[in-house]
């Protein structure tokens, strides 16, 4: 009758501390862009993905973990992992999920792209902030291949474009090369697609994007009636990121 | 920016008396933990610096006063940004920036909320009392709402047998409410913890008890809710701590009385127990499964 408390999997875990909260991010065309996971509202993709779209050197792949919504405990968790002044519980539950994903999923971008996953990336933050970034300590032990490291521009004009100097990475990669770019926020792509931009430089042959939350808010168009749908969809671990249904 | 707490607190007073437009207190918390400073969220949002200072106008030396007549009355002010605020309350988004408190203040505070009717019954008053001195001899904190009832009886259970109980109360740490439990929250003041999210001089008001159970809610690992009914405060704390991540446990009694109770089966963290072992068994794996946690995952 009562749901066993998590006990030692990960995946029990996740949804005894974080399922009330987290939503799995919906993959349906019409209803939410395929690029990004927002509500699309019957369009094929939402404004920012649609308009970048004749850009060259955009991820190949995109993978979410959940939605996070503003004001709400979603929210409250993607900022307060990474606050000034960071919220240990979100660190552990980004840490959960995120650690999840990897251990899980791994292979998932690499059938996608039918090119196995040779590297990974975080996206630092975007001007520079010294110290290292709280993702990339949650995610070292568990993302697949070696790391390539990303450095942020000191200066940046529009940070939430996608611009390909707003990240260097100081090596070249050799072809047949799979970065794996792992990001915690979502908000218009900006951040993530200008990194998958500054790997391609580097010789990347396929950039897969994964992205901890896809980052909503209430008050934009209709998503107030969206996540209001949502509500009862308690996060299941098993729902692949990068499909939103069974793995590839 | 370094700063000295009382500055700091002083800062944070200002901002919530002077309520710059738009700036709610749940975005005053989201903002403080953002920027690590209320110095510096005062001087993004708090008014222009006055020309000439008017009477009435809140400024941080104003502000700064009333946290000196707080602390001469013996209400202790703890912001989010204190270490020694409570860890498990900065984790949910109506985490309040300030707190007040009386008593012993522990930021890592095992603790479950026992929460149920006011009008109880004869059998849930005793089954709160059995649930609060299992939670004590376990070395859990037994948390509740200072409401008549349930409330009562978890804290009494907790005092009389020795155990710590925290009572987060819906008025302000001057008032006590229902006044027939004024003595009963100076009793936990002494040998507990009161702790409230309220100006110490507000009263009681409809919005004021649900506030209360979502700090209820963020500040342990679970909410055990004894008895209820449809209306019971307690229905609002149970689907609280589901959007939390908190656990829930429910009595089976709650189960069969109460759609509410009905409704939540089977949601994320939501358990059910038909006995004081029952309860005390699940809670024995929530503090386990927070141990593998924090083995799993090292901020």
């Amino acid at each position: 009758m009562s749901d066993p408390v998590a006990g030692s999997a990960p995946d029990r875990i996740l949804i005894a501390v974080g399922g009330g909260y987290l939503r799995n991010p919906v993959r349906k065309a019409g209803v939410t862009c395929p690029d990004c996971a927002t509500p699309v509202d019957g369009y094929e993709r939402c404004y920012p993905c649609n308009s970048y779209r004749s850009r060259t050197g955009l991820a190949d792949a995109t993978a979410f973990l959940t939605y996070a919504v503003a004001g709400q405990e979603s929210g409250h968790l993607m900022r307060g992992y990474k606050a000034l002044r960071p919220v240990d519980e979100h660190r552990r539950v980004v840490g959960l999920l995120v650690g999840l994903a990897l251990s899980r999923h791994t292979k998932c971008p690499g059938i996608l792209a039918g090119l196995p996953v040779t590297h990974w990336a975080t996206v630092p933050s975007l001007p520079a902030k010294p110290g290292e970034h709280p993702l990339r300590s949650l995610v070292a032990g568990d993302a697949p291949g070696t790391e390539v490291t990303l450095v942020a521009a000191a200066r940046v004009q529009q940070p939430r474009m996608i611009h390909p100097d707003h990240f260097t990475c100081g090596v070249s990669l050799a072809t047949e090369s799979h970065v794996l770019v792992i990001d915690d926020t979502w908000a218009t792509g900006g951040h993530a697609q200008s990194a998958a931009v500054a790997l391609r430089k580097a010789g990347a042959s396929r950039v897969s994007v994964l992205v901890v939350a896809r980052w909503l808010n209430e008050d934009y168009k209709d998503n107030k009636q969206f996540i209001a749908d949502l509500r009862t969809r308690y996060y299941d671990p098993s729902i692949c990121p990068w499909t939103g249904a069974g793995c590839p | 920016m370094v700063s000295g707490r009382a500055e700091e607190h002083a800062a944070l007073v200002a901002l919530l008396q002077a309520k710059p437009a738009g700036l709610s207190w749940q975005k005053v918390t989201a903002e403080l933990l953002e920027v690590g400073s209320a110095l510096e969220a005062w001087e993004r949002h708090g008014p222009a610096p006055a020309l000439v200072d008017l009477p009435g106008d809140v400024t941080i030396a104003s502000a700064a006063r009333d946290v000196e007549a707080w602390a001469a009355q013996g209400y202790r002010l703890i912001s989010i940004l204190d270490e020694d605020y409570p860890a498990g309350l900065r984790g949910i988004h109506q985490a309040p920036p300030i707190i007040f408190t009386m008593g012993t203040v522990l930021a890592e505070d095992p603790g479950v909320s026992v929460v149920g009717s006011r009008e109880a019954s004869a059998q849930g008053v005793a089954m709160a009392a059995d649930v609060a001195r299992a939670l004590c001899a376990a070395g859990m904190t037994v948390v509740s709402g200072l409401a008549r009832g349930i409330d009562t009886a978890a804290h009494r259970a907790a005092l009389d047998c020795g155990g710590r109980t925290v009572a987060v109360i819906g008025t302000g740490i001057g008032q006590a409410y229902p006044a027939e439990n004024r003595a009963l929250q100076d009793e936990i003041a002494r040998r507990g913890l009161v702790l409230s999210q309220f100006w110490p001089d507000a009263g009681p008001g409809r919005h004021t008890f649900p506030m209360r159970n979502a700090t209820m809610s963020g500040y342990g690992l679970a909410t055990v809710v004894v008895e209820a009914s449809e209306k019971s405060g307690a229905r609002i704390q149970a689907r609280l701590a589901v959007e939390h991540g908190r656990q829930v446990i429910l009595t089976d009694q709650v189960v069969v009385q109460t759609k509410w109770a009905q409704a939540l089966l089977g949601r994320p963290g939501v358990h059910v127990a038909s006995s004081v072992d029952g309860v005390m068994e699940i809670v024995e794996q929530v503090v386990a499964m927070w141990d593998e946690i924090r083995r799993l995952v090292t901020p």
